[in-house]
C-alpha cells in the first residue's frame, strides 16, 4: 500500500489536516494522512483522568447552530452528528469576572446586546456601533458567509485594522473595554496587534453559536476519520515524517517516515507547524533544501509564536459550583491594558479561562470535571525540555504544581471554597503540547496572529515548493473554526474553491431553514 | 526640496538593498523600468515578502491591495514614498534600519 501513489498526501492530523483530507476525499481525491502519534486530531486530542474526558484544546466553539459557518462545513463534509456537541447556555454562556464588575454575553445579538445595555447603560451607542462592526465585518469573508467574493479581496475584512483601532474611538469606559477584549485570550494577541476582523469572526461565531464538545474532541477527529475513510481516503498513524524530498524541478518527488516509510502524492498538504513543515525539506541526495530567498528566510527567523498556556484538568467531590453549559474567565485586573500580561510562574496569573470537561453532567453528579487555563510560556520550562514525556523530574512536577496552585488561588477570588473542593488534578505546560502536537515552542494558536502575520501578509498556503500548500491556524486564523476554514483556502488551490463556496452557501441556507442540522448526507452526497 | 530628495534617495537605496541583498538580484538589473515580475523574477509570494519587509524597513502601513499596482521597481519608489509622506517622512529618516547583512 505505501508504494501506491495518492493524489494528495497530509502531514498532521488536526482538524485543518482532517477537513482537506475529507474534502478532497469528498471530491473524487485519494487523500492519506500521515499523524505521527498514536491517535489522529492534533488540538482536538481528548484524554481520561479520574473517570472523566477532559479536552487539549477543543474546549469549545463557535458557529455551530443550523445554518452557520461551523456547522455547515462538518455536515458538507458528512462529519457532523448533533451528539458530538453540546450547545452552551441561551443566557450568559461567557462569563467575565473582573475585581470590580461582572459582565456576560448571551447567545444571539437580540440577547447579547440588550443583556451588556442594561450592565453599561451610558455605552449602549458605543455597544450597538461595535457589534454592527463586528457583524457588517464578518459578512466580508467568502469562507464564512460563503459568499462570491474574491479572497483576495480585502476591502472590509478588517484584517489591516487593529482591534484596539477600532473600540477606542467608540468608548472610554475601561470597564466596556476589558469585556470587547476579552476574547484576546482566545487567541493571544494584544488589541493594539490583533486584526480586527478575526476578532470579529471568533466573537460572531461564539455568540451566535457557541457549543461545547459533548464526550471530548476525539470523538470529533474519528468522525473526520470515518468520513475520510468512506471516500476511500486513509488516516495512517505513527507515522512520522522525517523528511519531504524535493526535485530540481522544485516539486516534492517523496515523503519518508521514521519506520522507512516512502510515499508519494502529486500534492503535499502540511497541516504542522510551518516552520516544523520547511525543516523537513531536503534535496533529492537528503541534504537540507532551502529554496527561499534571504529576506523570506529572515521574515521566518523573525516571526513570532503564539502563547503557550498552562492548564489544569481537576474533578471535585462536589456537585458543580457553576452551571457546566457556562464558560468563566477570570481576570485579575480591570484594566485592559494590562490583563494579557504574563508574569512569573511564581505569582498569580493575569487571566484565567474555566471551561466544563463535561457539558452534559447526570442531575445527580457527585462531582465537577472542569479545566482551567492560563498564560505559561514555555521557557518557565526551558530547563526540561531535553526531558522525555513521562520521565521528567521532580523539579518539573513541583514548578508545575507551584504554578497550578497559583492558577487555583487566581480563581478562588471568585470562586471561594473552590480549591477545597478539588480532589484531584493534572496539568499540562507547553512541553506536553510539544510531546503530544509537536506545536512550535508547544504553543497553543500557532504564529502569533498579529496584522503582520495575516491576511495579505500570512504564511501559505501556498510556498515556494510548488506542490507543496500549508494548512491551519498558523496560515489563518486560530482554534477548530479557523484552522477548519484554513482548509477550505488551503484545497482550493487544487480542486477549486468557488464550487465548493457556493455548495456550501446552499447546504447553509437549507440546515437553517429546517432549522436543525443533523443528516444532510442526501444533499452532501448529491454534491459530493 | 532638498529634504524630499534625501528622501527619495533614501527609499531608492534602501529598497534596492532589498532587492540585492533579501532577493539575490545583481544591481545591474534595478533600472526604474524593471518589472519586477518579469525582469526581476518575483512571484506572488516574494511581492508579499517584499511589502512586509518594506513595512518593516520604513515603519509604515501599506495597504495589501496596493500591491496589485506595483509593476515596476519605480512603482515600489512611489508608493513607499506615498506612504511614508502620508505618515509623516520624519519617521522614514529616524527609524528605517539598513538591511541587515544576514538576511
Amino acid at each position: 500500500m505505501n508504494a501506491a501513489r495518492t493524489d494528495v498526501l497530509i502531514i498532521g492530523s488536526g482538524i485543518s489536516s482532517l477537513t482537506s483530507a475529507a474534502l478532497l476525499a469528498a471530491k473524487g481525491k485519494k487523500v492519506r494522512v500521515l499523524e505521527a502519534y498514536t491517535k489522529p486530531g492534533g488540538y482536538m486530542h481528548s484524554f481520561s483522568r479520574f473517570g472523566e474526558i477532559y479536552d487539549t484544546g477543543a474546549h469549545y466553539t463557535g458557529a455551530l447552530g443550523p445554518g452557520q459557518p461551523f456547522h455547515t462545513i462538518l455536515d458538507y463534509l458528512g462529519v457532523y452528528r448533533e451528539d458530538l456537541f453540546e450547545p452552551l447556555a441561551d443566557e450568559r454562556f461567557d462569563v467575565f469576572r473582573f475585581p470590580d464588575f461582572e459582565a456576560a454575553f448571551s447567545k444571539g445579538y437580540d440577547r447579547l446586546i440588550p443583556g451588556l445595555v442594561a450592565e453599561f447603560p451610558h455605552e449602549a451607542d458605543a455597544i450597538r456601533a461595535y457589534f454592527a462592526r463586528v457583524q457588517a465585518t464578518v459578512k466580508n469573508f467568502p469562507h464564512y458567509e460563503f459568499s462570491d467574493r474574491s479572497e483576495n479581496d480585502i476591502a472590509g475584512t478588517g484584517l489591516d485594522v487593529s482591534l484596539a483601532s477600532v473600540v477606542e474611538p467608540l468608548t472610554s469606559n475601561p470597564k466596556l473595554k476589558c469585556v470587547l477584549y476579552a476574547y484576546c485570550v482566545l487567541h493571544g494577541v494584544y488589541p493594539e496587534e490583533a486584526p480586527f476582523g478575526f476578532h470579529a469572526i471568533m466573537t460572531d461565531s461564539l455568540i451566535r453559536g457557541a457549543y461545547g464538545l459533548r464526550g471530548g474532541g476525539d470523538h470529533l477527529a474519528k468522525s473526520f476519520v470515518r468520513a475520510i475513510e468512506a471516500k476511500g481516503g486513509e488516516v495512517l498513524c505513527k507515522k512520522r515524517v522525517t523528511e519531504m524530498r524535493v526535485g530540481t524541478d522544485r516539486l516534492v518527488k517523496e515523503v519518508r517516515t521514521e519506520d522507512g516509510g516512502v510515499y508519494t502524492a502529486d500534492w503535499v498538504i502540511a497541516g504542522i507547524h510551518p516552520k516544523a513543515a520547511f525543516r523537513l525539506l531536503r534535496d533529492e541526495s537528503g541534504l537540507a533544501y532551502d529554496p527561499f530567498t534571504p529576506v523570506f528566510r529572515e521574515r521566518m527567523t523573525n516571526l513570532e509564536e503564539s502563547l503557550g498556556i498552562f492548564g489544569v484538568y481537576a474533578t471535585t467531590k462536589d456537585a458543580p459550583p457553576v452551571d457546566p453549559h457556562r464558560n468563566f474567565y477570570y481576570f485579575d485586573s480591570s484594566d485592559p491594558e494590562t490583563f494579557f500580561d504574563t508574569l512569573t510562574p511564581d505569582q498569580t496569573p493575569k487571566a484565567v479561562f474555566l471551561s466544563s470537561a463535561n457539558r452534559r453532567p447526570s442531575p445527580e453528579a457527585k462531582n465537577f470535571a472542569f479545566s482551567l487555563h492560563a498564560a505559561g510560556p514555555i521557557e518557565w520550562f526551558d530547563d526540561w525540555r531535553g526531558s522525555r514525556f513521562g520521565k521528567r523530574p521532580a523539579e518539573y512536577a513541583a514548578k508545575k504544581e507551584a504554578f497550578a496552585e497559583n492558577i487555583f488561588r487566581a480563581v478562588e477570588r471568585y470562586e471561594p471554597g473552590l480549591r477545597a473542593k478539588v480532589g484531584k488534578y493534572v496539568s499540562s505546560t507547553p512541553l506536553t503540547h510539544l510531546h503530544f502536537n509537536g506545536s512550535e515552542d508547544g504553543t497553543s494558536y500557532g504564529l502569533y496572529h498579529s496584522i503582520a502575520n495575516t491576511g495579505a501578509r500570512a504564511i501559505g498556503p501556498r510556498t515556494k515548493v510548488i506542490n507543496l500548500l500549508l494548512t491551519g491556524q498558523s496560515t489563518l486564523f486560530p482554534g477548530l473554526l479557523g484552522a477548519a476554514v484554513s482548509a477550505l483556502r488551503t484545497t482550493g488551490h487544487i480542486i477549486g474553491i468557488k464550487p465548493i463556496i457556493e455548495e456550501l452557501r446552499l447546504l447553509g441556507r437549507k440546515n437553517e431553514s429546517l432549522h436543525h442540522g443533523s443528516g444532510n448526507a442526501d444533499f452532501a452526497r448529491q454534491f459530493g | 526640496m532638498n529634504d524630499q530628495m534625501s528622501l527619495s534617495n533614501e527609499i531608492q537605496t534602501k529598497v534596492n538593498d532589498l532587492f540585492i541583498k533579501g532577493f539575490e538580484i545583481p544591481s545591474e538589473k534595478l533600472t526604474p523600468t524593471a518589472s519586477l515580475y518579469e525582469d526581476l523574477g518575483l512571484d506572488s509570494l516574494d511581492a508579499v515578502d517584499m511589502l512586509v519587509h518594506l513595512e518593516e524597513t520604513f515603519k509604515i502601513k501599506v495597504d495589501g491591495e496596493r500591491l496589485m499596482e506595483v509593476r515596476t521597481l519605480q512603482n515600489v519608489y512611489d508608493l513607499v514614498a506615498e506612504v511614508a509622506r502620508n505618515a509623516g517622512s520624519e519617521t522614514v529618516a529616524q527609524h528605517a534600519p539598513a538591511l541587515t547583512a544576514n538576511v
